[in-house]
């Protein structure tokens, strides 16, 4: 369980977040929204101390590393997996290295074990074979999947996503959307995704959060989101909606 | 300048000295505690070292044949031509090679680390490998702050040599000295002061390069033209610091060995 509490935090003058309590129950999958720029982000990087918040609590399995260090933080961060943004490999090695990296690090395993679950979770991104190849050599799409790949191959508790499918065409965003259900299917993970891609949301998302203004102006179920009466989430679903028409996507609930 | 500007300057010039510190300070910690990463070392001596021999065996090679050419006509007009692999010796061993090997590395190697470093922490590489619950300290700045300690040395030594050597092909052909004489005045001229001190400076000079090549790539900020900007800045800053550091160095061994 992840637990934040009262969360602060400004860049200079700029305050992002004035408060923000977020609460992640184990199996869930929380779909964090907001305009760019509205903190989404900075609140994953927040949970893994990837940044320092100005004031707050966060708890992580009844952990609290509010005040941890880098080397408290470790075996805290061996429980997640995240994928970034920009996919952030790591440009110098290749596809198996990296998504070798963390069993490299913190196991005793062989190369062969290595070599077996680096294939597994390559397979399950539907990419096999591609151990040899370069970072550069890949698409933003295969790079994403690379990316869930390597923060899968550890087994984690937790997965954090930031904006998974931003920068992508429908079809490979729908590619992605499907990995990310599956991950929540499978692999039994606990999961945030940040996105503002409302199509992503209502496809994986259990509990939507919506941050505005810094502060939390949505939590709970998505169906309760789209039947809200509150004018900034219907100003928010009618920008997706004229999305909607003019791209032909439908926005529709977890089955 | 207003007083406001120049308190700006100088609290955040004090800023970056502290950070630098720190982060020598962390670095120096990490390279007595697991993991090692002796193949991430190994492949940086590699990059570091191997790959910069040729650059910084042609630099004090025509460096030590121009000192012997410039010293060699000054000093035969008062008949001092038989010092000359003196002149070439020490100045090579205790100044030239050490500064002039550590200048090149610190264009090469130190612009290489800022610009890798910075391209990895304007595209969240550096954060993904926190993320993974690796120490990018330990990961990145000591294995190159170690693979530094060790190359630049040995390259050191060997640019002095080729210096030497380069003297030596002027001294023979163009001014007319005997081999065996060039030889043994040479070896005569060099104590042990000098090869410490022409060894003890390289150790210096590879921390600068180091510390401020990762410093710098490691707090690169602005997308692409900030990985530009340390790239610069990195190696401007590590050349002067060389330069002071050399100064404040030769003034400290007149203090401990000429006294």
């Amino acid at each position: 369980m992840i637990r934040l509490q009262n969360i602060y935090k400004s860049f200079g003058n700029l305050d992002v977040l004035k408060g923000v309590d977020l609460e992640i129950e184990e199996g869930q999958t929380m779909v964090i929204l907001g305009k760019s720029g509205s903190g989404k982000s900075v609140m994953l990087k927040i949970i893994l101390r990837l940044l320092q918040q100005d004031q707050g609590t966060i708890v992580i399995d009844e952990e609290d590393t509010t005040n941890y260090d880098e080397e408290k933080m470790v075996h805290v961060r061996k429980k997640f997996g995240m994928l970034f943004q920009s996919s952030a490999l790591f440009d110098s090695i290749n596809v198996e290295k990296n998504v070798a990296y963390m069993l490299e690090e913190h196991t005793n395993k062989s190369a062969h074990e290595i070599a077996e679950r680096v294939e597994e979770v390559l397979s399950f991104v539907s990419l096999p074979g591609i151990q040899e190849k370069m970072p550069a050599d890949l698409s933003g799409g295969m790079r994403k999947r690379v990316a869930l790949a390597r923060a899968l191959a550890y087994n984690p508790d937790y997965v954090l996503y930031d904006e998974p499918t931003t920068g992508l065409d429908p079809m490979t965003a729908k590619t992605i959307n499907e990995l990310i259900r599956n991950t929540q299917v499978t692999q039994d993970v606990t999961s945030i995704v940040v996105t503002h891609d409302l199509i992503s949301a209502f496809y994986v998302g259990d509990r939507f959060m919506l941050i505005k203004d810094g502060e939390v102006g949505f939590c709970g179920p998505p169906d309760e989101f789209k039947e809200s009466d509150d004018p900034y989430i219907k100003e928010y679903l009618a920008s997706a909606r004229e999305y909607r028409y003019e791209s032909g996507n439908e926005m529709s609930g977890r089955q | 300048m207003s007083e406001v500007n120049r308190l700006g300057i100088v609290g955040t010039s004090a800023g970056h000295m502290y950070r630098i510190t720190a982060l020598l300070l962390r670095s120096i910690k990490y390279i007595f505690t697991r993991p090692f990463y002796f193949d991430t070392i190994v492949e940086q001596m590699e990059v570091i070292g191997v790959r910069s021999l040729s650059i910084v065996l042609l630099t004090n090679f025509f460096t030590g044949m121009v000192l012997a050419l410039q010293t060699g006509y000054q000093i035969a007009r008062f008949g001092a031509k038989a010092y000359i692999g003196v002149v070439v010796a020490l100045s090579m061993v205790r100044e030239l090679g050490p500064v002039l090997t550590s200048l090149v590395v610190a264009g090469r190697v130190g612009a290489g680390i800022a610009a890798e470093l910075g391209s990895m922490q304007v595209t969240e590489q550096v954060d993904a490998m926190r993320a993974m619950a690796t120490n990018p300290v330990k990961k990145l700045v000591t294995t190159r702050l170690l693979a530094l300690l060790v190359m630049l040395p040995l390259l050191t030594v060997l640019g002095d040599l080729v210096g030497i050597i380069g003297g030596m092909i002027i001294s023979l052909y163009s001014l007319g000295l005997d081999f065996s004489f060039y030889k043994s005045s040479t070896i005569q001229a060099l104590s042990m002061v000098d090869i410490f001190t022409g060894m003890v400076k390289p150790l210096v000079f590879a921390v600068i390069i180091a510390i401020v090549g990762c410093y710098l790539g490691l707090s690169t900020t602005g997308g692409t033209q900030g990985v530009g900007r340390s790239t610069t800045l990195s190696v401007v800053t590590a050349s002067i610091l060389i330069f002071l550091f050399d100064f404040m160095l030769v003034k400290i061994f007149f203090l401990i060995f000429e006294t």
